[in-house]
């Protein structure tokens, strides 16, 4: 795989689909040895699988059959393993084996956070400040706890392994950072929190594909050392959080990268951004936290500035990318964002008579997140605290995965305890 | 009519739209409205970068090179019929006060340069004044005193109320290599882009003045001011302390002062406090009410204008009270857009008319003109300097305070301008049967000392307190030692 890594000379277009054309051959060479129809350990496969771009492009029941086959052996092991699944009632009448397509995940219990004492659903968070270990699956003997915003005092602490980091940096490199135009051989600059997992990831992510540098932001570094830094090592992407432009009731503006965020950078110096600016160094940038501000994206029109972003969460990485190459008439641009099925799959859901049902296009519903593939904590359905809408199941880009897109943070537990569902 | 204005961010020496929307802005006298951008911190942010690039390019400038800019924008200056209407249109202020205000900001721009160099010098082509020492009868050069571009980005919150501040401030900023960032009021923005253009397009570099928009009412807004102030090093606020304490404190939901901008960068706070008038015994009163009706009826509304007058003597108030009603009579009230009309419209006309039919019916006040239907001017008469009216200031009102005498006048002053926002009032114009202030001083000395103690930027001098001179420093505020760091070059 390394030496198909693209160079930052290459037409990008061209060599993506020479990438997808290589992959696609790997990918069914890999098929061949294994039997789908039955349940199959995600962790025996290559790690490398994960990064495999062909993943959006296939055949979408092909592809349901295989991360079905996987989602099954993953679901008997949380069941197994993970004492939050072990002592939920809710899961004593699960039978994995039922699991035939990922349309049937709408069968199992919704994982909360927060619950509501009064309507008697309790969320996990209530016991993990005493006992971080529910998340952590028992047949695991080494892992690092990362914790997420917690932007309601507690944070959720996902168990994440060696092997679960390359296996979500495989899928951050290959299926979001490549078509989002990241190039060997050249120079990013990471600004997000080095001890924070996404940080970690992007920077593991570069590596992957071949970066000339990877600068990581160190905490103590301002704006102006950054902006140094920027024109020193001719820096030709940024990875940076853009908080929303109007600070939120939680305090979103203060707790994500208000200090150097995308447009804080593009404040200190216009100049070195974009291709309209002469002289100007930075043509990408990857930028997520949030939803893409719509005049931040304006404003990347405007300076000619590649942008494009990635749903992730300490929890599962990634979950869903927008693109910088493909077809100028594609969905996937900004804010819209493919699925990215496997190593985590996000469903869209709404409840309906007390059930879960699949949004359809069109519709706005809660943000599930599914595990597939880790050795660490395992999610199944776990409401994450977003909501989006699904925007489209076709793009000209030829990604055969649905599209969603304005997604918001809402985390609000009623919303799911009223939804009558079942949860655990 | 179509609007032809053009009512976009101006950066980089050009039109830009906001990448964040807009917003439509109505007049509140006129089916009048118009499209502005709701600018965001994306817009602000860009901006910034801009006008930090710029910073560099003006500090390179000389006196000569920036004289040279702000005589061809004096010359360029030329202010149309529908510049005139709009801002007619937006303020109520009738329209022959607003050429009038609009024409002296091309005087201004004239002056400047001359200002600047009588008051501080113009050496090295560098605003530098020669200091001289006294030896032995001789006087010889010791040293010079040098003002020098700051090193930051200005913000400027500018009012509505007067076409001839923009000129003023952005003038001033030319001449000090100033980089800015300015945001207009909403319900008068476009002068502040008129006269950044000007100035861009007569060879101040592009990104130096930049104009940007935002709607100071939607309340996702604000935190793109308090931006505004943290990234500046250098605010320039007109309006008083209500807006500077708006714009440099920010508070919780709670209420609570969570930051403050008043110990960070420099602040030049400009108080929209309004101005009062001593009438001394024996003044000449044709000429005294002249002017002080241009003083309190005349330009705009509000600012500065004469809100009160303290009249020396029962018979001089008699015959003042006369001589004003005279010329009142005489004014013509209407539609601002009229050129002949000098009594424009005024938002708080009903709530106005509503405090002095009260007073005057409680017998607080006596009424010595005006009507309690439709726009008019009032004069009106009282003796507590408590009442509402020395305290609100009321539009088109001037009101009558009698006195014993001029110690007197300055006592009251004092106390009335004591209960004012920043405790001080705009000006006091003193009308003095004396020509000249050295004349008064010998003939009455102890008067004309009680006369320096008066609470009160300006001390205008047998003038109407409108008449601005800009030679002097405008309120206590002297621009040039706000927009420029000195420096002391010793040469002895």
């Amino acid at each position: 795989m390394e030496q198909l890594v693209l160079h930052q000379t290459d037409d990008l277009e061209g060599a993506f689909r020479s990438r997808l054309d290589h992959d696609k051959e790997t990918f069914r060479s890999l098929v061949e040895l294994f039997d789908f129809s039955t349940d199959i350990n995600p962790l025996s496969l290559p790690t490398k699988i994960w990064g495999n771009v062909y993943w959006e492009f296939m055949n979408p029941q092909q592809r349901d059959r295989i991360l079905s086959s996987l989602f099954r052996f993953t679901l008997q092991r949380g069941m197994k393993k993970m004492p939050i699944y072990q002592k939920s009632a809710s899961y004593s009448t699960i039978q994995p084996h039922n699991i035939h397509s990922l349309r049937d995940l709408c069968s199992l219990p919704v994982l909360l956070k927060d619950g509501d004492g009064a309507a008697g659903v309790t969320g996990f968070r209530s016991s993990i400040r005493n006992d971080p270990h529910v998340l952590r699956p028992t047949d695991i003997t080494s892992s690092v706890p990362y914790d997420s915003g917690g932007t309601k005092g507690v944070p959720t602490p996902t168990h994440i392994t060696y092997t679960d980091m390359q296996i979500e940096a495989q899928a951050l490199a290959f299926r979001c950072f490549l078509p989002g135009g990241f190039t060997k051989g050249a120079s990013l600059y990471n600004f997000y929190n080095p001890t924070h997992k996404g940080g970690r990831l992007i920077e593991e992510a570069a590596r992957l594909i071949g970066k000339n540098h990877i600068l990581t932001k160190r905490p103590e570094d301002d704006l102006d050392a950054c902006i140094g830094k920027i024109k020193a090592y001719k820096t030709d992407i940024i990875a940076a959080v853009q908080p929303p432009l109007t600070p939120d009731a939680n305090g979103a503006q203060s707790k994500k990268g208000g200090g150097v965020s995308f447009i804080n950078l593009i404040g200190s110096d216009h100049s070195l951004f974009g291709r309209k600016n002469i002289g100007s160094i930075v043509q990408r940038a990857f930028v997520t936290g949030f939803q893409l501000p719509e005049p931040l994206i304006e404003l990347a029109k405007e300076m000619d500035i590649d942008l494009f972003t990635t749903w992730g969460a300490s929890e599962a990485l990634p979950g869903a990318t927008s693109t910088v190459l493909g077809p100028k008439t594609r969905t996937c641009q900004y804010n819209n964002q493919h699925l990215i099925m496997g190593p985590h799959l996000l469903s869209v859901v709404r409840f309906e008579n007390g059930a879960l049902v699949p949004a359809k296009v069109g519709e706005t519903g809660v943000v599930l997140v599914t595990t597939i593939a880790r050795e660490g904590t395992l999610f199944f359905n776990y409401a994450i605290g977003d909501k989006a809408t699904v925007i489209a199941d076709c793009c000209d880009c030829g990604r055969t995965t649905p599209i969603i897109g304005d997604i918001k943070r809402v985390d609000d537990p009623r919303e799911m305890i009223d939804g009558g569902c079942r949860y655990c | 009519m179509p609007l032809l204005l053009n009512l976009s961010n101006y950066y980089d020496g050009q039109f830009k739209k906001s990448f964040s929307g807009s917003f439509r802005y109505k007049s509140a006298y006129y089916d009048y409205s118009f499209e502005l951008p709701n600018s965001s911190i994306v817009d602000l942010k860009l901006m910034l970068s801009h006008a930090a690039h710029a910073r560099k390019k003006v500090m390179l400038l000389s006196f000569e090179e920036r004289a040279a800019i702000l005589k061809r924008a004096a010359e360029a200056y030329v202010v149309t019929d529908e510049e005139l209407d709009h801002v007619v249109k937006m303020t109520g202020m009738p329209r022959m006060y607003v050429k009038q205000r609009a024409d002296f900001g091309k005087i201004i721009l004239q002056l400047l340069p001359q200002m600047i160099g009588s008051r501080y010098g113009h050496k090295f082509g560098t605003i530098t004044k020669e200091i001289l020492r006294n030896g032995n009868g001789i006087y010889r050069l010791t040293g010079y005193e040098s003002h020098r571009s700051v090193d930051g980005v200005i913000a400027a919150f500018v009012p509505p109320n007067d076409p001839a501040e923009v000129p003023f401030l952005l003038g001033h900023m030319v001449m000090y290599g100033g980089a800015a960032i300015i945001k207009p009021s909403a319900s008068e923005p476009y002068f502040a882009v008129k006269i950044a253009e000007l100035l861009t397009n007569a060879g101040y570099p592009a990104g130096a003045l930049n104009v940007i928009h935002w709607d100071t009412r939607d309340s996702t807004r604000t935190h793109v001011s308090q931006e505004l102030i943290r990234c500046s090093t250098h605010r320039i606020i007109m309006g008083g302390k209500q807006t500077a304490d708006m714009l440099l404190k920010v508070v919780n939901d709670e209420g609570l002062c969570i930051e403050e901008h008043y110990s960070t960068g420099k602040n030049c706070i400009f108080s929209s406090g309004n101005s009062k008038a001593i009438v001394c015994p024996g003044s000449d009163v044709e000429e005294t009410a002249r002017m002080l009706v241009e003083g309190a009826y005349e330009w705009t509304r509000d600012c500065v204008t004469t809100k009160s007058v303290f009249v020396v003597g029962e018979e001089m108030k008699v015959n003042l009270i006369h001589a004003i009603q005279r010329r009142l009579k005489d004014k013509k009230v209407g539609d601002p857009l009229d050129p002949a009309t000098e009594i424009g419209y005024n938002e708080d006309h009903e709530k106005i008319i509503q405090t002095i039919k009260g007073l005057v019916e409680f017998k607080y006040a006596t009424l010595h003109f005006g009507e309690f239907t439709g726009i008019t001017p009032f004069l009106i008469e009282t003796n507590s300097i408590h009442s509402p009216l020395l305290q609100q200031e009321f539009s088109y009102t001037l009101t009558i305070v009698p006195v014993q005498t001029v110690e007197e006048a300055v006592e009251k002053i004092n106390e009335a301008s004591a209960t004012l926002d920043d405790k001080m009032s705009m000006a006091v114009s003193v009308f003095s049967p004396h020509k000249t202030m050295e004349e008064m001083h010998h003939a009455a000395p102890e008067q004309m000392n009680k006369l320096l103690t008066l609470r009160c930027h300006l001390l205008m001098y047998n003038k109407p307190s409108i008449m601005l001179n800009v030679f002097l420093r405008h309120q206590d505020m002297l621009l040039t030692e706000f927009l420029t760091q000195p420096m002391s070059i010793n040469h002895d």
